[in-house]
């Protein structure tokens, strides 16, 4: 794990963080360009018609709650006057370009911090990397390795979820970054803090969580879909009879657990609009979990129900189209690849008749 | 570079900032390799329409309001600004060229993927615009480089300069006509702002080049003219044009100038006042040709003495490698200016049908103020058979009839920011209103856009050059002391 930098404050606005010489990153990048020198200049890629990755992660779910092992408790938030730096990360994938045996994929994150209303922000990246068969157990190993100092190889995933993958091994190390980096803030996570995945081993999760509390943060985790559901019904579905901006805990209504959840789980509804998400807070007890409600409410503003500081980091880290036509031009340009319009060939062959 | 699209006359071009700088009127070449290219002319440029642009520019304005770092080791940004800054390039077809030959109307369209798109330097466009003539004028700059035209393209040619206000037109149709005249040409300008009178003094006021071919004709003081020169049809004509003389009274003054001439009485406009005078002929008619006869004799123009006189013949042919007349009308009430105007043209019409004099070019600037409406056509078409080849000036476009601009075969189009000046320009131009109004509305100062014969019909924007004469075409001003001095002043 990285060494711990002097900590930044509540008075640390503008942002400035020591994460562009991180040897941590340089590696990552460097794993990327190494997965690219591996391409024959002779290769032909095509363009990918793909969406951004970067949505929470619902495979990592508990699976089943129910109410026979106790009753949701609803807790009513209302802001509270205490100033606190706010930190949302966000990361993003997407596949750039394909050829007969892999793909070109492309990795950016983002950390946005908003302190007395005023943002700060780094966008890192977009990161390449070429993955095929051949190389995706290599670089998801290398990967976990440096980033986390697992040593256990695992099976990588399929090469269809890998941008997806490798996107989320970046998050977490964000994640344990900014956790190191900040201290007596609110840090905003996209998803859960479910542990015990592929990309989130619990060491991993348990690590974070740790050095957050040694830093006095508190971890906020927006999933803005889930499948946790209490008889056949989305937890996000359940309303409470608390006024708004209230937080219903599920934690009693945890029947079985195929992952390991680090901190509390609670379905919040932070604006008049219809709109719920899951969120998971950690660590300390619930009652700080409420008082942290109640700051970030003061602190940042939320659109449907949503974090602004958060969607900032999402918008900012996505990839859009001309991101990838650009970066479709510096793969030509810089590294040779050819990359030509993919052939349809029901087209090809029928469009004159 | 390549090719977006064709849509009937037009292709758009799609190109990132970097490929290749350019300006409404500059020239590309979308060619193949084959010695066969399509020549474009630029008329505008748009920035491409690129998915997701509005998501684009309002994450980048929201970032605007952050500070923001940037941590892009594979520096792709400047890629993604580049894709973001990308242009489309408006172009028109203006011909096809095969080597040096151009083929206008063609329907050969250079391949989009293939085609190599390049700017087209000042050189090979001179080998296209093919204009016969070896006479140059240095007219200014293309791209950076000297522009020339042939002064044969002026010779037997209509040629029209237009421009709103300030924009150069008077400076261009002086670099035309001392040019003409420094190739021996002559050449009869109506001055009505007295600008030309000191083409004759270089910018430290010292003798230009054209110092010797110089005359400048001052209607009343040094150009004079008698009756009987004058002719009884320019007298019919100021009659009727000039003064409103009813029918009835230009011929009773018709018959009165027979009676004379067939007495051989010698006619001076006291004579002739005095002959209406006795003539058996209706007293209003009597008095309606004397009070007119009166007003001729009042503008000074006439001379009862001939050694008074001036030979507009002896004046053209005095110098005989190049001549510049000046009609300096700058003193001329508009009456007096109507009536040298009907003398000159009339004149000058008669001695070019008896070959007293070579052909000449007569410039005019605003012409619609002195050259009655029935002479338009007979200027451009009859005249110009014997030997009179006008340069029109104006800020007026509309002044001029649309006939006449359907006929010109040179235009030099300056500045115009008026929609119905752009429309009139549009519709009586040789080429499609899109291009006129995209360029001309956006020409600079002292810049031109040229169209017709004298460049071969391939349009070309210029920037004219300075001139080392004293053109004097400067408006005067009021409050004309330098900033410098009056501070000092006020100190």
């Amino acid at each position: 794990m990285q060494n711990k930098q002097e900590n930044l404050t509540s008075n640390n606005v503008p942002l400035h963080l020591d994460i562009g010489s991180s040897t941590y990153l340089k590696a990552f990048s460097n794993i990327g360009l190494m997965s690219l020198n591996r391409i024959n200049n002779n290769e032909y890629f095509f363009p990918v018609l793909d969406k951004n990755n970067n949505d929470d992660d619902q495979n990592e779910d508990i699976l089943i709650v129910d109410f026979k092992q106790g009753k949701p408790i609803s807790f009513s938030i209302k802001p509270i006057e205490i100033k606190k730096p706010i930190i949302a990360i966000d990361t993003s994938s997407i596949k750039i370009a394909e050829n007969s045996e892999g793909f070109i994929i492309a990795i950016r994150g983002a950390i946005i911090q908003r302190f007395l209303n005023k943002f700060s922000a780094y966008l890192i990246g977009p990161f390449p990397f070429y993955v095929c068969e051949e190389n995706s157990y290599l670089i998801y190993n290398r990967l976990r390795n440096i980033f986390f100092g697992l040593k256990e190889n695992v099976n990588p995933p399929l090469l269809e979820h890998i941008s997806k993958r490798i996107g989320n091994l970046f998050d977490r190390w964000l994640q344990i970054y900014v956790a190191e980096k900040f201290s007596d803030s609110i840090l905003l996570f996209d998803g859960s803090l479910t542990a015990g995945t592929i990309d989130s081993p619990i060491s991993i999760m348990k690590n974070i969580i740790e050095i957050a509390q040694k830093n006095n943060n508190i971890i906020m985790a927006f999933s803005k879909m889930t499948r946790l559901r209490i008889h056949g019904i989305r937890i996000t579905e359940i309303q409470s009879k608390e006024p708004y901006p209230y937080v219903i805990n599920i934690d009693n209504c945890l029947k079985q657990m195929k992952y390991k959840c680090f901190g509390n789980i609670y379905v919040a509804r932070l604006s008049p609009f219809p709109f719920s998400y899951r969120l998971d807070i950690a660590p300390f007890s619930k009652d700080k979990h409420i008082e942290a409600l109640g700051i970030l409410l003061n602190n940042d503003a939320i659109i449907y129900g949503y974090p602004e500081t958060l969607l900032l980091a999402h918008v900012l880290s996505t990839f859009n189209k001309i991101d990838v036509i650009g970066f479709q031009r510096l793969l030509a340009s810089e590294f040779n690849f050819p990359i030509y319009e993919n052939e349809d060939i029901r087209e090809t062959l029928f469009q004159p008749f | 570079m390549k090719i977006l699209k064709k849509e009937k006359n037009s292709i758009q071009i799609i190109c990132f900032p970097e490929d290749v700088e350019v300006q409404k009127g500059d020239y590309l070449i979308a060619e193949e390799g084959n010695g066969k290219y399509a020549l474009l002319q630029v008329i505008d440029v748009n920035y491409v329409q690129t998915p997701g642009i509005l998501e684009d520019l309002l994450r980048t304005m929201s970032l605007e309001k952050i500070d923001t770092n940037f941590i892009d080791p594979f520096d792709t940004n400047s890629f993604m600004l580049l894709i973001k800054d990308a242009r489309i390039v408006s172009t028109k077809i203006r011909a096809i060229a095969e080597g040096e030959n151009l083929i206008f109307g063609s329907s050969w369209l250079p391949s989009r993927f293939k085609s190599f798109i390049r700017k087209a330097d000042i050189n090979t466009l001179y080998k296209l615009i093919k204009v016969d003539g070896f006479r140059k004028i240095n007219i200014g700059k293309v791209s950076g480089q000297d522009f020339y035209i042939n002064a044969e393209a002026f010779d037997g040619r209509l040629t029209i300069i237009t421009g709103k206000k300030e924009t150069g037109k008077s400076h261009i149709a002086k670099i035309i006509v001392s040019s003409l005249v420094e190739y021996g040409a002559k050449c009869i300008v109506f001055d009505i702002n007295g600008e030309y009178v000191n083409l004759n003094k270089n910018k430290l006021g010292e003798p230009s080049k054209l110092a010797n071919k110089i005359r400048i004709l001052i209607p009343g003081e040094n150009f004079k003219v008698t009756i009987k020169d004058a002719g009884l049809k320019v007298l019919l004509d100021v009659l009727e044009y000039v003064y409103n003389t009813p029918g009835t009274s230009c011929r009773e003054f018709a018959r009165i100038w027979h009676t004379i001439e067939h007495k051989k009485i010698s006619l001076t406009i006291d004579e002739l006042i005095e002959f209406i005078q006795r003539a058996p002929i209706h007293e209003s008619v009597r008095d309606a040709l004397i009070s007119r006869m009166l007003a001729l004799k009042s503008s000074r123009f006439f001379t009862n003495n001939e050694n008074e006189a001036t030979s507009l013949m002896d004046e053209i042919n005095s110098i005989d490698n190049g001549t510049l007349i000046i009609i300096d009308m700058k003193s001329l009430i508009p009456i007096t200016r109507k009536i040298v105007v009907e003398y000159i043209l009339s004149k000058l019409s008669n001695l070019l049908k008896d070959d007293k004099i070579p052909p000449i070019f007569l410039l005019a600037e605003e012409a619609h103020l002195y050259i009655r409406n029935t002479y338009w056509d007979d200027l451009v078409t009859r005249m110009r058979h014997f030997g009179l080849f006008p340069i029109f000036v104006t800020n007026q476009p509309d002044s001029i009839p649309e006939t006449i601009y359907r006929q010109a075969d040179n235009i030099f189009l300056f500045n115009f920011t008026n929609e119905n000046d752009l429309d009139f320009i549009s519709k009586a131009s040789r080429i499609d209103s899109e291009s006129i109004k995209s360029i001309v509305s956006q020409l600079p100062p002292k810049h031109c856009f040229i169209l017709g014969y004298v460049v071969g019909d391939l349009p070309i924007v210029v920037k004219v050059k300075d001139m080392d004469i004293q053109t004097m075409g400067m408006t005067k001003k009021f409050f004309k002391e330098k900033k410098s001095i009056l501070i000092q002043k006020m100190l």
